[in-house]
């Protein structure tokens, strides 16, 4: 009797010892932390690509029917310095599903802000007239040709598919380093996903 | 005895027979004697020899009876040893029946006391084992799965971080004028072109300093790499109106012009530095900016100035 009894306690100990073992046993599962991207903006203006350029203005008069009188023509260099970026404020990171995949969206490249021309690099490198006595080109037709050179430079940079494209693919390369590297912080892995905006 | 030397009988005196009567009697017992010797030198040769084999017999005896003798001290050794094997293990059962004796006496005693206790008091006791035991291993789980701060901004995390390939270089655009000379030196002619060039660094190199006192991170960029120059070729315009010289001559003095341009030029140089400065600032934020630390270019202060201001 005795011996059944303590039988019967040791298999009840026994068997609520192991349920505690095997409920010990499974860590809780500890809810996922939320990653914050609250510095995508940031890391989007980082991301904008300073582009320096060196350019030829190029100016010209036609002369008039008496031996080409008045005729000028000039072609100076200067540097200029152009932002190529993306709208950082049109940059969105979302929060990982439960994949752990991050959707980024990203709108094309442009120009950001206007041309910077270094007006000390400005070299007049060449230029001819018809007679000597013709006069030179006025400032006044320097600085619009500098306008114009400026403008030159913004649709060229614009009409640049390999230069915008080097700029967008740089935005998204950082802002795919920015999330992977927050996952890291956290000890989660995210992977990308790309959402283009027109 | 008798020779006989071409026909001449010698007779010759027998030696033993002949002496006696030429001789005279010292010479005949020297004679005598010396027979006697040579024979009692060959008795003495065989005495010595039958002495010579009788002390070998005797020596081997010896021999067998000295091995004779270690065989029986090995045997007897063995017999010892064996003895005093049996004699161990005697003793070991002996001694291993004692501890059961003892145990179960132990056990005995152990089973009349809980026996003797009320069925509460048995499960009290088990289930505070039991608890302890559990206690201890959740406290072990415990102890074995908290994390631990890990170590974020090290200069090794930092050089991961930054190591991107694809962020390492940018282009910019060169568009120049070309002018070709004459012996003299004076330009005659004037080429417009357009061309690219490449900049930037190995990102690899970038090496860092951290400050963990002011929670500061000092990075360092290695020399920037300025690319030769690529000329577009259909890109070239002529100032004059009918310029004498050839197309592979405009695509020599534009490549040449751009190459010495590009190399003196320190705008591309500063722009490049300024766009890795950006690249690195964008990919060290999520390590640096959680944790609290700041970004700058500056050269970071040598340890002993530190120590200077500190003492101050």
């Amino acid at each position: 009797m005795r011996r059944s009894k303590l039988c019967a306690l040791s298999t009840i100990v026994a068997v609520l010892s192991i349920c505690c073992l095997a409920a010990c046993s499974q860590p809780e599962e500890k809810p996922k932390p939320e990653p914050d991207f609250s510095n995508a903006e940031y890391i989007a203006d980082l991301a904008t690509l300073e582009c320096y350029s060196h350019n030829v203005a190029k100016l010209s008069e036609a002369g008039s029917w008496f031996f080409n009188m008045g005729y000028r023509k000039l072609w100076y260099e200067y540097d200029g310095t152009v932002r190529v970026g993306v709208d950082a404020k049109q940059v969105v990171i979302s929060q990982p599903d439960e994949n752990n995949v991050v959707s980024i969206t990203v709108p094309q490249a442009q120009v950001v802000g206007q041309p910077d021309v270094d007006e000390d690099s400005i070299v007049e490198t060449v230029s001819e007239k018809a007679f000597f006595f013709d006069s030179d080109f006025s400032t006044k037709a320097k600085q619009e040709a500098l306008v114009d050179a400026q403008q030159e430079m913004l649709e060229s940079i614009s009409n640049n598919d390999t230069l915008m494209a080097q700029a967008r693919q740089r935005a998204k390369d950082l802002l795919e380093e920015y999330v992977i590297n927050v996952g890291e912080v956290l000890g989660e892995t995210y992977t990308v996903k790309w959402v283009d905006v027109e | 005895m008798e020779r006989e030397i071409d026909g001449i009988t010698d007779a010759q005196p027998d030696a033993m027979t002949e002496p006696q009567s030429q001789k005279t009697p010292a010479e005949g017992l020297a004679c005598e004697s010396h027979a006697d010797g040579e024979g009692s030198a060959e008795r003495v040769e065989q005495l010595k020899n039958e002495n010579l084999k009788v002390q070998l017999e005797i020596e081997r005896e010896r021999s067998r009876s000295a091995q004779a003798r270690a065989e029986e001290e090995r045997h007897r050794q063995k017999d010892k040893e064996r003895e005093d094997r049996r004699e161990r293990g005697r003793i070991k059962r002996e001694d291993r029946r004692e501890r059961a004796e003892r145990n179960r006496e132990r056990t005995a005693l152990v089973g009349k006391v809980v026996g003797s206790l009320p069925s509460i008091a048995k499960l009290a006791i088990v289930a505070g084992v039991v608890i302890a035991v559990l206690g201890c291993v959740v406290g072990y789980n415990v102890y074995t799965t908290s994390t631990q701060p890990t170590e974020i901004v090290t200069i090794s995390t930092l050089e991961r971080v930054v190591n991107i390939s694809d962020l390492s270089t940018a282009r910019y655009t060169y568009n120049g004028i070309a002018e070709k000379k004459d012996d003299e030196g004076n330009a005659i002619c004037h080429v417009y072109y357009e061309a690219y060039v490449d900049a930037g660094v190995d990102m690899a190199k970038i090496s860092f300093a951290i400050d963990e006192e002011s929670k500061t991170v000092y990075p360092t960029l290695p020399e920037i790499t300025v690319h030769d120059p690529v000329v577009d070729s259909s890109s070239v315009d002529f100032f004059e109106a009918n310029p004498s010289i050839s197309l592979a001559e405009v695509i020599e003095i534009c490549k040449k012009d751009a190459l010495d341009e590009v190399r003196s030029s320190e705008q591309i140089i500063q722009t490049a530095e300024e766009n890795l400065r950006s690249t690195v600032e964008a990919l060290l934020t999520p390590l640096t900016k959680p944790e609290g630390y700041s970004i700058s270019w500056d050269a970071p202060k040598p340890e002993s100035e530190e120590a200077d201001n500190a003492e101050k």
